[in-house]
């Protein structure tokens, strides 16, 4: 008899198990990895990330121009309306720019901004970064920061020549210091596992002014984003029995499932002079 | 290597490619609220139930890789998560009756349940209540739409392309009667 006779088939079952065995244990290893490991992979990165910008881009043109199709169905009742106040704004900014010279102030930067479509948007489950179609021969650097008419989108944190990576600010990974526009009051949003869809709002005394409805704009002070975009409106709010601590849900303004465009604005001059020093390390923007 | 199983592994990776480039440039505009349908999940599931176990891990891991790399996120999560549940599907569709819809709506929704579970164990370092909130908030209606979408996905692509079904209904044999 044969050796081969003796010998039961290997079974396809156990196959399976040592394939998924293989490779759970590394992807298990790639998570598990530290940034400054994963360095090797950035090449690779970069070519998926410009294949994926190239077919998402052309085959996404369809829904960006539903999109952007019912924004021009809103936005045209407004046009009316829009060079009235484009005046008055116009009148109002001369008038800061008088008033901050008469008080020695320093003048504010004025916008450096480029408009991006969103030409891809993250494919896992939250998907809180999305892709756009400026990179760096368009200027953009990292730290720019991404918005819309609604109000604050997020942050470039990756830039490759033909277009970037948006981090949005409901990435786990985006703080935002902001400011409650009715009462003044300083907090930090940010996602947080307890409240997947909305933003938490931190670092609140439990007696601040605060109430359901109030609108929440950025205050600048993170390092980061300039101060009053618009950010979000409170949601909810109460006071934690065990802790004592306050637990304020955000609503973002923006719909970020439904971005098609993005204005692109350069980091103020004085937060990247601030950040260059190295006096100042935002621990929140 | 034979003409029609190069033709074989080309289609199925077009067939998940391009369910890849939909979710990542169409799918989103659709989404209600936070939930959204998974295509590249429900694409994967169709071709779980219709190969072995050891080609479904090989294509879940490549198909996770794939969604890890592109967009920059924690690299290994996708991977891990679709490379446990391409298995599980393609072993669990073995005893089932997989032809019919309603097990394959069946197997789509409990996938996406499943897949969450895991990624969002990896994604909150096990939080038990922080998972289950995220299970209700995000997952449940994300597994209604996938199990809606997904067999939409299928058939169209299938028969724009004409390609082979999942399951094929000529292969059902009835036991012979005693």
């Amino acid at each position: 008899m044969r050796k081969s006779d003796e010998l039961p088939a290997p079974s396809p079952r156990y196959g399976s198990l040592k394939a998924a065995a293989v490779c759970l244990a590394f992807s298990f290893l790639m998570f598990v990895l530290k940034p400054d490991d994963a360095r090797w992979l950035s090449t690779p990165r970069a070519g998926l990330e410009s294949a994926v910008v190239g077919l998402t881009g052309t085959i996404g043109w369809v829904p960006r121009l539903i999109v952007l199709a019912e924004q021009s169905r809103s936005l045209h009742s407004r046009v009316a309306t829009d060079p009235l106040l484009l005046e008055n704004l116009e009148a109002l900014r001369q008038e800061n720019r008088r008033l901050r010279n008469l008080l020695g102030l320093a003048q504010r930067d004025e916008w450096n901004a480029v408009m991006a479509e969103v030409v891809g948007k993250e494919t896992g489950r939250l998907g809180t970064i999305i892709l756009v179609n400026r990179g760096s021969s368009s200027g953009v650097t990292e730290g720019w920061i991404a918005c819309s008419p609604e109000g604050l989108v997020g942050k470039v944190s990756r830039v490759r020549e033909t277009f970037s990576q948006v981090q949005l600010i409901t990435n786990y990974n985006s703080p935002v210091s902001v400011r409650v526009e009715r009462s003044g009051v300083e907090a930090v949003v940010e996602w947080t596992p307890a409240l997947p869809t909305k933003l938490s709002m931190k670092f609140v005394q439990p007696d601040a002014d605060l109430k359901t409805g109030d609108v929440v704009v950025s205050s600048g002070l993170g390092g980061v984003y300039p101060a009053g975009l618009r950010v979000g409106r409170v949601t909810k709010v109460r006071v934690d029995q065990d802790s004592r601590e306050s637990v304020i849900e955000v609503r973002p303004f923006v719909d970020f499932s439904r971005l098609a465009v993005v204005l692109l604005v350069a980091p103020e001059k004085i937060k990247v002079e601030m950040l260059e020093s190295g006096l100042f390390a935002p621990d929140v923007d | 290597m034979r003409k029609e199983v190069v033709v074989e592994i080309l289609t199925e990776a077009g067939y998940l490619l391009l369910a890849f480039v939909l979710q990542a440039s169409v799918v989103s505009y659709f989404a209600i609220g936070e939930m959204k349908a998974d295509l590249i999940l429900g694409a994967l599931v169709y071709v779980s139930i219709s190969k072995r176990p050891m080609h479904s891990t090989i294509v879940g891991f490549l198909v996770g890789v794939l969604q890890d790399m592109g967009f920059g996120g924690w690299i290994g999560i996708n991977a891990f998560s679709k490379c446990l549940l391409a298995l599980l599907v393609s072993h669990a569709s073995r005893s089932t009756f997989k032809e019919r819809y309603w097990t394959q709506l069946v197997l789509l929704l409990s996938t996406v349940m499943l897949h969450d579970l895991v990624y969002f164990g990896f994604l909150y370092g096990g939080g038990v209540s922080q998972i289950g909130s995220a299970l209700l908030k995000v997952s449940v209606g994300s597994a209604v739409l996938t199990a809606l979408v997904s067999p939409a996905y299928d058939f169209i692509i299938r028969r724009v392309f004409s390609l082979k079904g999942p399951v094929s209904r000529e292969s059902v044999t009835l036991p012979r009667e005693q």
